[in-house]
């Protein structure tokens, strides 16, 4: 068994929101919150509606930037990146799954999965195999023409999941990956999410309502009151 | 830059583009904008040239200047001197004599007798109806005038003369109608009866000898080229039309600025349309980001789309222009009928490649200060937002 090293660190990080309306107070969404991923691992983030958890994944995965607090992945400053190297890091060391299965409409499944590896620096020839490949890992094999208006709401999450893995990257950031699947594609998603954890040995931070998924993971965290806390 | 070649040119106008239909919008757009200002552009040039070319070629001619003489061999002589220069064409003596024609049945033209030794653009473009022109002691009438004066009529001309005791009195010659000629000019025709130089002297020997030049140089040189030969006197056609010339020269500022509002209309075109492909090409772009692309490939991407719709839209403007242009000659029949001339329509090659350059430009400028404001926010943002401002 490979030894649990972090490779996400977040350090009493703090972001609020600007209040809709003229002259309102900032909405403070979280305050103070600190948590370590660790590779090979996978972590749940928990909370009701509202409280917090995707703005906490985004910040985690640099897509938002926080107000205050430290975050540090493998090692290194991720707020004090500029934009290339932050860049290189999306491409080649996350992976990142949304709620919406966002895919580039334009592009078939196979086009979606290789543009990826392409921006990781693959050759066409290579980042073809790749997507390929990864494809078929997550039984797409037959759908690798499609456009993204031609795929269920499961296959195009599979696309997505193929997407965030084809560059191997070292953690994969779920933002309630099921939540508009129905039970049997949930199912299929899940599985594939937690073998990839075990066989690939990524970490895996998930963001679900779901508490028997949540239950899966080694470890969960409750966002509660703009707080953080350890619940398993 | 492979990957970002083949997503721009994806973007742009694959059939597999969702947006495809909005850059074809786009570049047919730009297209009839850029014929419709060459079109503009090429018919007002059109009209002026064949104003001014007219004026130039019958009226005033390029440059000419009063020698203040009276004597036809030293006037030709100054004429061969002035022609010899390298930058004129040709140099000819003429004197214009005003006169009142009449026919035997008293029908009577008012205008000027013009004795000349026609030469070069002159002599090219006007015609002989009937008769031969300039025979000694005879007179050409114009076609316009034939109602009044008719081929081989012999005209009663009245035309003043100094007198012995009076400043000027009138007399009267009569002088056969040897030819009716036509140019293109309407109005020199309707005022103007040719003869040779010695015909117009023998009316009256004291008129005021005077030297045509013709050139394809600046006249402004030209003029100051003849200056340093000794002659002070000499006058371009722009000042001796001063009045119709700063006329026209306020009809190409007014026309310069329905250009120039032509061209805002289209900038704020482009402007607009970039904008709207970019703003639905949003979500799409922070998807691009956060699969790993920097802010400044994204950029590159949808400037080099706006690049590929502006340089296709302006291509099919310049095919559509030189097609027009083409055409016109099969459908100048019509216009001739409603605007009474026959126009010849150029498109000047840097004035488009101008209009070009600058519509590609100003896409070019339009995009990446789109992306770069819409780049300016963070990716969850840009998916958040239909628009970020």
């Amino acid at each position: 068994m490979m030894k649990s090293v972090d490779v996400l660190n977040l350090d009493h990080v703090s972001k609020s929101f600007p209040a809709t309306g003229q002259g309102g107070e900032p909405i403070q969404i979280l305050e103070d919150v600190s948590l370590s991923i660790q590779r090979a691992t996978s972590t749940a983030i928990t909370g009701q509606s509202g409280s917090g958890k995707s703005t906490l994944l985004q910040i985690s995965a640099g897509l938002l930037s926080a107000d205050t607090g430290n975050i540090k992945f493998e090692g290194k400053d991720l707020p004090g990146m500029n934009d290339e190297q932050r860049s290189r890091l999306r491409s080649r060391s996350m992976g990142f799954i949304f709620q919406n299965s966002l895919l580039l409409d334009d592009f078939t499944a196979l086009e979606n999965v290789k543009i990826s590896a392409m921006i990781a620096q693959s050759s066409e020839h290579v980042a073809l195999k790749k997507a390929l490949d990864m494809l078929k890992l997550v039984g797409l094999g037959d759908r690798l023409d499609h456009k993204s208006d031609q795929l269920s709401g499961g296959e195009r999450q599979r696309v997505a999941i193929a997407r965030a893995l084809v560059n191997e990257p070292s953690v994969i950031f779920a933002d309630e990956p099921t939540g508009s699947l129905d039970e049997h594609n949930a199912q299929l998603v899940e599985d594939l999410l937690f073998s990839l954890v075990e066989d690939r040995e990524v970490a895996l931070m998930l963001i679900t309502h779901n508490l028997n998924f949540a239950g899966r993971c080694n470890l969960i965290y409750r966002l509660h009151n703009r707080h953080v806390e350890v619940r398993s | 830059m492979r990957l970002i070649l083949h997503l721009a040119s994806r973007y742009a106008f694959s059939k597999q583009n969702r947006h495809r239909g909005t850059s074809i919008r786009i570049a047919i757009g730009l297209a009839l904008c850029l014929f419709a200002i060459v079109a503009v552009l090429s018919f007002m040039q059109a009209l002026q040239r064949n104003q001014f070319e007219d004026i130039r070629t019958f009226e005033s001619f390029d440059l000419q200047l009063d020698l203040g003489s009276v004597d036809l061999a030293a006037a030709e002589s100054v004429a061969q001197k002035i022609e010899a220069l390298d930058v004129v064409q040709n140099a000819f003596v003429y004197a214009d004599l005003p006169v009142i024609a009449q026919n035997s049945e008293g029908s009577t033209v008012a205008g000027r007798l013009r004795g000349i030794e026609a030469e070069g653009r002159l002599l090219a473009q006007l015609n002989s109806y009937r008769g031969y022109l300039f025979q000694n002691g005879e007179i050409a009438s114009s076609y316009s005038n034939t109602r009044s004066i008719h081929i081989d009529d012999t005209a009663t001309l009245t035309f003043l003369k100094k007198g012995r005791v009076a400043t000027v009195v009138p007399s009267k010659r009569d002088l056969k109608v040897g030819a009716i000629y036509y140019t293109s000019s309407y109005d020199f025709d309707q005022s103007t009866f040719l003869s040779d130089v010695p015909t117009l002297l023998s009316l009256q020997n004291d008129a005021d000898l005077k030297i045509g030049v013709f050139t394809d140089a600046d006249v402004v040189s030209v003029k100051k080229q003849i200056q340093e030969l000794g002659y002070a006197d000499v006058l371009t056609w722009m000042d001796v039309n001063a009045s119709l010339y700063s006329a026209m020269e306020l009809e190409q500022k007014m026309m310069g600025f329905m250009l120039f509002l032509m061209i805002l209309v289209i900038l704020v075109h482009i402007r607009n349309s970039s904008r709207r492909l970019l703003l639905a090409k949003q979500s799409e772009m922070a998807m691009l980001r956060s699969i790993g692309l920097t802010k400044s490939k994204v950029q590159l991407l949808f400037v080099l789309q706006a690049a590929l719709v502006a340089c296709i839209g302006c291509l099919g403007g310049v095919l559509l222009s030189y097609l027009g242009i083409a055409l016109y000659p099969s459908i100048s029949q019509y216009m001739y009928q409603s605007i009474g001339v026959h126009l010849i329509l150029q498109i000047r090659f840097q004035e488009l490649l101008l209009l070009f350059f600058t519509i590609v430009a100003f896409s070019l400028i339009a995009s990446f200060m789109g992306t770069h404001r819409i780049l300016k926010a963070d990716i969850m943002e840009m998916f958040a937002h239909d628009e970020i401002s």
